[in-house]
């Protein structure tokens, strides 16, 4: 397959898996199988993510189109449209993991979600080391709150000793999630990278802060009615995308072509062949001979170097 | 001889300071575990066969009249030995597995550091294939914070795990397999006598493990 037409071919599988996955929809919604929500158009987010989809490549730089499972696929789309999810405000991302695709919500999608079920805003602030950050709890509702947060501007950027997010509901209740740097690394931890993404190196209170709204989201995405819908990812990692990857690519290039080796027998005359000419690894075709043990090794004579090739055994 | 990654003296001792019935040295790729003597070696008259590619990356000098370059696919006979390359998958310059033939063990397959082989084999008599790591340990430790995944990420990318080893033996004929050596197991990431019960349970062959100093006697086409 030429480098030329590969894009139009994966630009096909796309469309067919798009109109696979919204005529799944349509039928399902149909049905009463799934609501979607008002203020959402799964066509459109489907549309978008087909063509995230088709520049969306895996480590072995193979299309993901191509590499995952047309199931996958179509399963990972279902779970965006669910959940109400848009690609394109990086409200979720696609991520292969060997011949399977699957969705991870971002944060801004955790966002978006909390919002359809009542919350109003959410605001994040990491706490930088010589700030003046205190908190109280009230008694009766459990319910924490900020007494102060003073920020020295010299100090503003430096060491993160922890981060807080209040988020605001319509009825106007607030509640605040605080969360200290070691709460937030064991976070980090559980993730991929282990917060050592070059994003959590270089700007590690935005990443702080991300952290925080997530779990500040979480408690009232969990708790709505669809709580099912949102589950969260596995919090053990079965496989990485690494693993993942390479086993499919083992699956598919182990043991493969016909067996090679030395016939039956022992005797130094016999001849070696290769017994197919189709055969996917070339097996050297020049007949075996009973040799002195000095003859020259036939690929010894062709010099990858492409420098003259000066006499191998001199004497 | 095959492979060089001991120190010399090692070698020297290993063969009772006998380079007489040395006829060679087979080397599958330029990693220290394997390469490490190969220059005393070759300064000691020891002929190196070894692919284009892993001389390259040791530096070796084309005029040294001791290196002999191999390909995969390319037959030779050394001595009473006769020698098929062939392909393995490791992250070096250009790895090589061997099919070692010889009256008295028949033919041998060798496989190290090689995250899985593309080819099958046929009329094998004993196997000594790499089996680096188990899933399950690897995942636990990763788990716990005890392997990065950095390292991890390399190792499935180039050592073969015992899943993928016992998969390969299935994949082969092994009717007159008489002995198979697992080797290159890892220090952290494998369990000697789980593997060796693994292989024992997926093949019904003697399973050594090889290690320091092991001894293996009969290994020959007939079992005895």
């Amino acid at each position: 397959m030429s480098v030329q037409n590969q894009a139009p071919q994966i630009a096909q599988e796309g469309k067919t898996i798009v109109d696979l996955t919204l005529t799944k929809i349509q039928q399902l919604e149909a049905t009463n199988s799934i609501l979607i929500p008002k203020d959402y158009s799964a066509a459109n987010a489907i549309r978008a993510a087909a063509l995230i989809l088709a520049d969306q490549k895996n480590r072995s730089d193979v299309p993901v189109l191509q590499a995952c499972t047309k199931e996958s696929i179509c399963n990972a789309l279902l779970k965006m449209v669910v959940q109400g999810l848009n690609p394109v405000k990086r409200q979720c991302s696609f991520i292969p993991y060997g011949n399977v695709l699957t969705l991870q919500r971002e944060y801004q999608g955790s966002i978006a979600i909390a919002k359809r079920y009542g919350m109003k805003s959410v605001v994040a602030n990491a706490i930088f080391q010589g700030d003046d950050f205190a908190f109280e709890v009230d008694v009766e509702t459990g319910r924490k709150k900020i007494l102060k947060h003073v920020s020295p501007f010299e100090s503003y950027g430096d060491a993160i000793k922890g981060a807080y997010a209040i988020v605001e509901m319509e009825d106007g209740t607030k509640n605040v999630e605080i969360m200290t740097m070691p709460q937030i690394q064991s976070a980090w931890n559980q993730g991929q990278t282990k917060g050592t993404s070059s994003a959590h190196k270089n700007f590690p209170d935005q990443m702080a802060c991300k952290t925080v709204i997530n779990r500040a989201t979480k408690t009232i995405i969990n708790s709505s009615d669809d709580a099912d819908l949102f589950e969260d990812d596995p919090i053990t990692i079965q496989e990485t995308p690494t693993s993942a990857d390479v086993k499919t690519h083992i699956s598919q290039n182990a043991n493969a072509g016909n067996p090679i080796g030395f016939d039956e027998g022992n005797s130094p005359k016999e001849i070696h062949q290769a017994e197919e000419a189709e055969k996917s690894i070339p097996v050297p075709t020049t007949p075996f001979e009973a040799a002195p043990p000095a003859e020259p090794i036939p690929s010894a004579e062709q010099n990858q170097d492409g420098q003259p090739q000066s006499t191998l055994f001199p004497y | 001889m095959l492979e060089c990654g001991v120190l010399i003296n090692e070698i020297k001792v290993g063969i009772n300071f006998n380079f007489y019935n040395v006829v060679g040295c087979l080397l599958s790729h330029e990693h220290g575990d394997h390469a490490k003597s190969h220059e005393t070696l070759m300064r000691y008259g020891v002929d190196l066969y070894t692919s284009a590619g892993t001389a390259r990356a040791l530096a070796i000098s084309v005029d040294n009249h001791r290196l002999k370059k191999i390909a995969a696919n390319d037959i030779l006979t050394i001595g009473e030995f006769r020698i098929l390359a062939f392909k393995v998958e490791h992250d070096c310059a250009e790895p090589l597995g061997f099919i070692i033939n010889h009256p008295e063990s028949g033919n041998i397959l060798f496989i190290t550091d090689s995250f899985y082989v593309s080819n099958t084999f046929k009329n094998i008599h004993n196997i000594m294939i790499e089996a680096n790591f188990s899933d399950a340990i690897v995942k636990e430790r990763m788990a716990n914070g005890y392997l990065p995944d950095y390292r991890a990420n390399r190792l499935f990318k180039s050592h073969m795990s015992l899943e993928t080893c016992i998969k390969t033996l299935q994949a082969n004929d092994l009717s007159q397999v008489q002995k198979i050596i697992l080797l290159h197991l890892s220090d952290g990431n494998s369990n000697a006598e789980y593997f060796k019960n693994e292989v024992i349970k997926a093949t019904g062959k003697p399973v050594t493990i090889a290690d320091k100093g092991v001894k293996i006697e009969h290994f020959n086409q007939e079992p005895f």
